[in-house]
């Protein structure tokens, strides 16, 4: 059963939290104009908002509530086991922003965060200057840097030009490898069109057949709004990136992949394309049975949600190097 | 009027001392104001938290409460719970706790600080009702932060819970926002039993610290009863709210249900955990529809196979 309604609830961002130490940042305040009509709360931490106990995800989804803080150290990470490295040695991810607009059932943001409240720092500066000292540290050979990894950052660009600056690093920086994954659709995008797209800054979008995104990935753009978006990135010169992930076991899944792969391909050519990725679907276990738990009538949580190694490398890999060559896929391989 | 406690318990912006337990109210059943606002019930209990006499008074009146026996001044129905605390944070968040701790977390609704407060400036007018969306404890300079999840009109304050009486004679008066003596230990201990979606504070401007001895237990009964419609649509607002809220549990029927085939069948631990599972799921997948329920054509005792088939078949009809 999934109740998105949202009668009887205040509208989103109403109240927006905001540390009593950035009340004052010129960011912040563009931020806030952009909400005249909210409530603003003078708070002490984001976490007295965002970490508090027996929060309820789910409600909280019908009337999300946004904090503005400071990020404070450390501002970047090592990837964990389960993202794809896609070649690249030791990537790192950094969180300008917490929490996600969409609601898509197999999120780990769901297992990961009590809250659906969005955090967005507002020190953007100080995370990039970390970046390029990491950059730095490691003699400027090529970085991979996620800056969507806990959040859709794209999708989250009304609130406040939190992808320009980025943008920018990326051209400074050339063996700076910036990826932004996303699932916004075209609306997103235009509003940063007008920037000029260095090549090392890479739109990544997660594309998924459009009866499973349709069924799991809630208030999500649809699969042809995220393909347009991408169409018109790639002709303005942006580099994109597709990303066939999760790749869910549900029924005529290979089928499903199929008639994505040849939508999209039809849509975008391939010789366009920064690359390709794809994963099945899978998520720390902690994070499973806390999702688990709280989506009961989500049935992906309590079926064989492991595909056969069988199918997914000779049915949907197959598939999918009948339109992109192989070396141009990165697969995602377990650690373990 | 009927029954009314003659003592009176002063509000904290008052210098007056504090007499007597909060028990020694009765509740006179009022009826003028009940029918300005349509209560529908709920399987869960809304609990009310009153710190003053007049304050619970005017809640039990107008919800039509019966005094609980025993200690604690507990007042009730089918689908409202009241506690009038007595004045101070401490009492306040013990009785709440002690009211809070004889439900489960799955039968608690809204959980409501419903009261009197004195206001820091003429900004806030007397008899105004505030939603609070920030409880700040002067004393342990802790914040609280209820959820904001309900559409409102009320308008909203920052509240401060203070330790000793404010008045015009207060050596550090707050510069914005409410002040009282409660909130603060009423919001730790809900937070004890209910999440912050569930916590509600809300509050009536009695005094602007000046001339606190003019709020005598009928202004109070006044101002409180004045404004039970209003908080009764804001917190009915928040129960159907809360009534969307997280997965449905299994209900006593449902564990009769599953009690019934462990005993007939001796499912291991194991498999009552697994088929109790698969019954949240369905309950949750397909809400209001029956239990598909499977017929076996064996009697019971089985065998160990037997047993195992059944319980796979009696999954999977839950999983589908």
């Amino acid at each position: 059963m999934n109740n998105f309604e949202t009668a009887g609830f205040a509208k989103p961002y109403s109240h927006i939290y905001v540390e009593k130490q950035v009340i004052d940042a010129p960011k912040t305040q563009r931020i806030l104009a952009k909400f005249s009509d909210a409530a603003m709360i003078p708070i002490d931490s984001y976490k007295q908002i965002f970490n508090r106990p027996r929060q309820q995800f789910a409600l909280q989804k019908k009337s999300a509530k946004l904090i503005l803080a400071k990020k404070q150290p450390p501002y970047v990470q090592p990837f964990s086991e389960n993202c794809q490295t896609t070649g690249f040695t030791n990537p790192i991810y950094v969180t300008p922003a917490l929490g996600c607009v969409y609601d898509c059932d197999f999120c780990f943001l769901h297992g990961m965060y009590n809250s659906a409240n969005l955090v967005i720092f507002i020190n953007a500066e100080e995370i990039q200057n970390a970046v390029v000292a990491e950059q730095t540290r490691r003699v400027n050979a090529p970085l991979w840097v996620s800056i969507s990894y806990e959040t859709d950052l794209l999708a989250l660009e009304h609130m406040g030009d939190l992808i320009p600056s980025w943008v920018s690093l990326a051209e400074e920086h050339p063996n700076l490898y910036i990826e932004c994954r996303t699932r916004s659709g075209i609306g997103a995008f235009r509003r940063i069109a007008h920037l000029a797209p260095p090549p090392n800054f890479i739109l990544a979008w997660s594309l998924s057949p459009p009866k499973h995104a349709e069924r799991y990935e809630h208030s999500a753009p649809t699969i042809e709004q995220r393909l347009r978006a991408a169409k018109v990135a790639i002709d303005a010169g942006w580099s994109a990136r597709l990303c066939f992930d999760p790749v869910l076991n549900l029924s005529r899944t290979v089928e499903s992949f199929e008639q994505l792969f040849a939508l999209t391909f039809s849509t975008l050519p391939a010789e366009k394309l920064y690359d390709v990725t794809i994963g099945p679907f899978r998520m720390g276990s902690d994070f499973f049975k806390r999702i688990k738990k709280a989506r009961p009538y989500c049935d992906l949580f309590y079926t064989e949600y492991e595909l056969e190694p069988e199918v997914f490398s000779n049915g949907i890999l197959k598939s999918l190097e009948k339109h992109i060559s192989r070396e141009r896929i990165n697969l995602w391989q377990s650690q373990s | 009027m009927e029954n009314i406690c003659t003592c009176f318990h002063p509000r904290p912006f008052s210098s007056a001392p504090i007499k007597g337990p909060a028990e020694q109210i009765d509740i006179p059943i009022k009826t003028e104001y009940r029918h300005a606002v349509m209560i529908t019930t709920s399987t869960k209990k809304t609990v009310f938290v009153t710190a003053l006499p007049a304050e619970g008074k005017a809640v039990a009146a107008f919800l039509q409460l019966k005094r609980r026996p025993g200690g604690v001044s507990v007042f009730e129905n089918e689908s409202f719970v009241l506690a009038v605390t007595g004045v101070g944070k401490t009492r306040c968040a013990a009785v709440t706790a002690a009211v809070l701790s004889q439900f489960t977390k799955d039968e608690i609704g809204a959980v409501v600080n419903v009261g009197i407060a004195g206001a820091t400036d003429d900004a806030h007018p007397i008899g105004e009702l505030y939603l609070i969306h920030q409880i700040q404890d002067a004393a342990a300079a802790r914040a609280y932060f209820p959820d904001m999840l309900a559409a409102s009109n009320l308008p909203e304050a920052m509240l401060i819970t203070f330790d000793r009486v404010v008045d015009e004679f207060h050596q550090n008066p707050p510069q914005d926002g409410l002040v009282d003596m409660e909130a603060a230990g009423f919001y730790e201990a809900a937070a004890l039993f209910a999440g912050p979606h569930q916590i509600v504070c809300l509050k009536i401007v009695s005094d602007h610290l000046k001339h606190v001895t003019s709020v005598t237990p009928d202004h109070v009964d006044r101002l409180v009863t004045e404004a039970m419609p209003a908080v009764m649509q804001h917190v009915q607002t928040i129960n159907a709210c809360i009534a969307q809220s997280g997965p449905r549990e299994l209900n006593a029927t449902h564990r009769l249900y599953l009690e019934s085939l462990t005993e007939q069948y001796r499912f291991t631990q194991t498999q009552q955990s697994m088929l109790q599972e698969a019954l949240r799921r369905y309950i949750n997948a397909y809400p209001g529809l029956d239990i598909p329920k499977i017929q076996l054509e064996a009697p019971p005792p089985l065998t160990k196979n037997q047993r195992n088939k059944f319980v796979e078949q009696l999954r999977n009809s839950w999983l589908r």
